[in-house]
């Protein structure tokens, strides 16, 4: 017996040497000052997709469709802004004025495109089969990628930094820079406000009722079309704000960003649960995080890997994502 | 920057191509010592399909410089030919081309376009011991593999910018540590890995990141702090220019001062226009300016009157292996390869890059890159 | 006050009703008979504007309605309670009711009609806080037909207020229905294919069979009738 007990406390606390050493070596491999860094990288980033991903999730929401030109209508906000801060710069416009009037001059502009666009591309397929507004959508995004192309040509072009180098931020530039603070703090007042009015506005109440059974809200009296309407015309306004700030975060733009942008978007929303709107905050924040946690700790080279296999991997557990409702009516 | 993206390349039994070389060989003997007064220059390449937009400078290069010996009364009194052969950039197809200008008895081949073509029709040259000079296959493979002592190229090959922004890091910079960044594409991660295997060989200085990062995407910050941690003196970036200004300009906004250097798909005034006072003090690797040059000049111009557009892709490098090939047989005196290869290496030609010879592999001395630096918003060649 | 005439309606290329014509009068409670597939819930819904007549019209009050869109008809004071209850699932009790009174401005008024109904089914006030999926389905009938009363409706459409309920609620469901045709004269139009009860309560009643009107009576002259006994009132 007794060679046994010196066996196990002999193996017993050298293990539990490895162990604390491995606890020190966690502490060291995450470095906190390093982990803190990532953590607003990651937090940024979300909030750069949950802008882009809550116009996917309300369209879907409302009327079951995967808006493809949804990733254009952020395109087009972000060269409205361009446009628009370039002509007033010339006039020599304070950067708050710039900023304020660019912003309006985006959101007016994208929310047009998208009210257009839902006008023209999908109302008239309303009533077709499921595939038609699909295929409709994909056109549509190819069309406003190309009219732009042309209109603009390829090139990247400087964006200029509406948002100025606050000097109170200085101090901790290094780990959250001024454009950062501003995506961080616009996107959770757009989401307060949002949730705000889909909660208690009669327009939000109406949004729900449409997404959740469309004729009974024809039969309460909803004009859907018009909500169908607002809900494109919301969401392209968020995309447009979100052109703006992201635009003056990478510094450039050019026609296909909304390509590349919406992809990522649109995996956030579906990580949330399409339709859901917290479900696309929620979403796009584990995206971002999981993107610069993976960059961080592993390799940027996997940065993607990472994040479609998160995808699958939820989408596994999960198939309508994680705060999406499965569609099971009760009758 | 110009790869040949499809490298597959046939592989024809060996006897085939000697047997096909051997009766080049005979046939040549006799032909060449009956047509000792002209001298034929091959010219390989895609002249129709995709690719001829490459290909075809050459020929009117190669032409407008036979012309204009022709005119002075030729070389050593022998006059010149020149002889084109399509291989359309396709492997199975050079091989063929290869084959057609040596039983031709072609004295040297100014060709072929593409690496991989290239790489197919050179044993072929090889084995009837004929001169090849290419003015754009960049492969590195072609001149370090060793197997073809018969080729030269008037272009710097694709590992010369890597090797030229390690040397500038090591001994301008005197960096310790250089973080590698690359965005994960043929052109970039290729450079990137040369860059690579260039620090580890030498030992001198430690490679402390390597990574590629995803391009378009919104937000680098976490590559940037992972630069950061790593404690780099200089990033080295391969890749192109719309990446490079959103890392460089987040670096900056995280206060992150380190040195980053691009290659040629950086040096763009592009890149200065949108990072703007970010961009200031990056390096790039360029070719030097040649526009200055008379012998640019000179071709240039006869090309525009008589085309009535600007020389395409790789003019100036076709126009300097015409010159340099035709230099080197003056030189030597003869056509012998032996005696062209020799001049080759020992005597200076004047070409559209100024005065070039060749190294023992092949490479050209005098043509390559050279370090810029983003000083004012513009690019200025480092010192 | 409502007036049906030769109503032809389609799904698609597929005809549903032919040349219907039926009457409503102020005050009354009549009420639609048929089998499954008679064509009575797309009656409703051609009434409603959900699925528009392709021939004949619709006059609400004398004025033509059948080319209005569904929100327009709902705000002259026609709202239907359609078949399955089609209740908000992820609105509150509360937040249902108040879909109902979408199109009304009188904030006073609705908070009374809100706690009439609240006394009408004290079980809604109890569930008031709770998502409307999750009532049982007898009182998401009672859910249904509250929401629309909330919008005061001069005509109530009712699509088949009895289905899948136990004996006890649906007479529960029928009292509440005659009491507010008579106390706040509501005038209703019932569909059911419980014809007995429904002829029961109604004044007057029409049999539907194959998108066709095939009789058209008092209602007590239909509980008596021979074929309209053997056909839906199982004697
Ligand atoms: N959306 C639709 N598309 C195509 N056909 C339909 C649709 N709705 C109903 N129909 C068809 O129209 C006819 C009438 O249907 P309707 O629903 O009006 O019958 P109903 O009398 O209400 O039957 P039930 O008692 O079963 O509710 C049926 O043949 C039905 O199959
Ligand atoms: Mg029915």
């Amino acid at each position: 017996m007794v060679p046994g007990i010196v066996a196990f406390t002999g193996k017993f606390f050298p293990h539990s040497f490895t162990l604390l050493r491995n606890v020190a070596d966690i502490m060291d491999f995450f470095e906190p000052d390093y982990f803190i860094e990532l953590l607003f990288s990651g937090l940024t980033k979300g909030a750069i997709y949950a802008l882009i991903a809550l116009g996917y999730t309300m369209v879907y929401g409302i009327i079951g469709l995967i808006n493809f030109a949804h990733g254009e209508i952020y395109m087009i906000g972000a060269f409205t802004a361009l446009i628009v801060s370039t002509v007033l710069s010339i006039y020599g416009f304070p950067l708050l004025a710039i900023f304020i009037l660019a912003a309006v001059a985006a959101v007016v502009w994208a929310s047009a495109y998208g009210y257009t666009i839902e006008r023209l591309a999908y109302r008239p397929l309303r009533n077709a089969p499921r595939l038609s507004p699909l295929i409709s959508a994909i056109g549509m995004s190819i069309f406003l990628q190309n009219y732009v192309l042309l209109a603009q040509t390829s090139d990247f072009q400087p964006f200029p930094a509406l948002v100025p180098d606050f000097a109170f931020m200085e101090p901790v530039a290094h780990i959250v820079g001024s454009t950062d603070l501003v995506i961080l703090v616009v996107s959770v007042i757009v989401m307060i406000l949002l949730t705000v009015m889909i909660k208690f506005t009669r327009t939000g109440k109406a949004m729900r009722a449409t997404a959740q059974d469309k004729k009974m809200a024809l039969l309460v009296g909803i004009n859907v079309d018009n909500v169908i309407s607002i809900t494109f015309i919301t969401g392209s306004a968020l995309a447009a704000i979100g052109g703006l700030l992201i635009a003056s975060h990478v510094g450039q733009i050019n026609f296909y960003i909304g390509f590349i942008a919406g992809i990522k978007a649109f995996t956030a929303a579906v990580l949330g649960g399409i339709g859901s709107i917290p479900g696309a905050v929620l979403g796009s924040f584990i995206l971002g995080l999981t993107e610069s946690f993976a960059t961080g700790y592993v390799s940027s080279d996997y940065e993607d890997v990472f994040a479609f296999s998160l995808l699958v991997l939820i989408l596994i557990f999960r198939p309508a994502g994680l705060l999406g409702k499965s569609t099971i009516e009760k009758v | 920057m110009y790869t040949e993206k499809e490298e597959h390349h046939v592989l024809k039994p060996k006897s085939l191509h000697s047997f096909l070389a051997a009766f080049a060989f005979a046939t040549g003997v006799s032909t060449g010592a009956l047509a000792a007064d002209t001298i034929t220059i091959g010219v390989a390449g895609a002249h129709s399909g995709d690719l001829a937009s490459y290909g075809l400078p050459t020929v009117k290069a190669t032409e407008l410089v036979v012309n204009d010996i022709n005119e002075q009364g030729g070389i050593n009194g022998m006059q010149l030919k020149m002889l084109a052969e399509d291989d359309v950039c396709k492997p199975e197809i050079a091989t063929n081309t290869a084959t057609k200008l040596v039983s031709e008895n072609v004295n040297v081949v100014i060709g072929h376009i593409c690496s991989g073509a290239t790489k197919a029709a050179l044993p072929i040259y090889r084995d009837a011991n004929i001169i090849v000079m290419s003015p754009s296959a960049t492969n590195p493979d072609l001149t370090q593999s060793g197997d073809y002592p018969n080729f030269y190229r008037t272009i710097a090959s694709d590992d010369l910018q890597a090797r030229t922004m390690v040397d500038f890091v090591t001994d301008k910079l005197h960096a310790q540590k250089v973080a590698i960044i690359h965005d994960k594409g043929d052109y970039g991660k290729g450079l990137a890995e040369f860059a690579k295997t260039f620090i580890e060989q030498a030992g001198k200085i430690e490679v402390v990141l390597f990574e590629g990062v995803t391009p378009g995407a919104v937000d680098y910050s976490s590559v940037v702090q992972k630069i950061k941690r790593s404690k780099a003196d200089a990033v080295i970036y391969g890749g192109y220019h719309p990446e490079a200004s959103k890392i460089v300009s987040q670096m900056r906004k995280k206060r992150l001062e380190t040195a980053f250097l691009g290659p040629d798909g950086v040096k763009d005034d592009t890149f200065i226009k949108v990072a703007g006072a970010n961009a200031e003090g990056v390096y790039a690797t360029g070719p030097a300016d040649v526009s200055q040059n008379p012998l640019t000049k000179k071709y240039r111009q006869k090309f525009i009157d008589q085309e009535g557009t600007d020389p395409g892709a790789f003019f100036n490098n076709a126009v300097a292996a015409a010159l340099a090939l035709t230099s080197a047989i003056e030189k030597a005196g003869s056509t012998d390869s032996e005696a062209i290869a020799n001049a080759l290496h020992n005597e200076t030609a004047e070409t559209p890059f100024g005065a070039i010879k060749f190294d023992a592999s092949g490479e050209p001395i005098g043509i390559g890159f050279i370090m810029y630096q983003v000083k004012n918003g513009e690019y200025v060649q480092v010192q | 006050m409502l007036e049906v005439r030769n109503l032809d309606t389609y799904y698609g290329n597929i005809q549903a009703l032919h040349d219907i014509s039926l009457h409503v009068e102020e005050g009354e409670i009549i009420t639609l008979i048929g089998a499954n597939g008679a064509g009575k819930s797309t009656t409703l819904m051609s009434i409603s504007g959900i699925v528009p007549p392709r021939k004949g019209e619709i006059l609400f009050q004398g004025d033509p309605i059948h080319e209005l869109p569904p929100n327009h008809i709902v705000s002259l004071g026609i709202c239907q309670v359609p078949e399955g209850r089609h209740i908000f699932p992820d609105l509150t009790v509360a937040e249902n009711l108040d879909m109902g009174a979408f199109l009304r401005n009188d904030k006073k008024q609705i908070a009374r009609d809100l706690d009439y109904l609240y006394d009408l089914f004290p079980i809604l006030r109890k569930r008031r806080h709770q998502p409307g999926g999750n009532l049982s389905g007898g009182e998401q009938q009672m859910l249904a037909i509250s929401r629309a009363l909330m919008a005061h409706p001069k005509l109530l459409l009712l699509d088949e207020p009895s289905m899948g309920l136990a004996p006890l609620v649906t007479r529960q469901i029928f009292d509440i229905i005659k009491k507010i045709n008579q106390e706040q004269n509501t005038t209703i139009f019932l569909v059911e294919q419980n014809a007995n009860l429904a002829l029961k309560v109604a004044d007057r009643g029409y049999v539907l069979e194959n998108g066709h009107i095939t009789l058209h009576d008092r209602a007590d002259a239909l509980l008596a009738n021979k074929d309209v006994q053997k056909a839906y009132l199982g004697m």
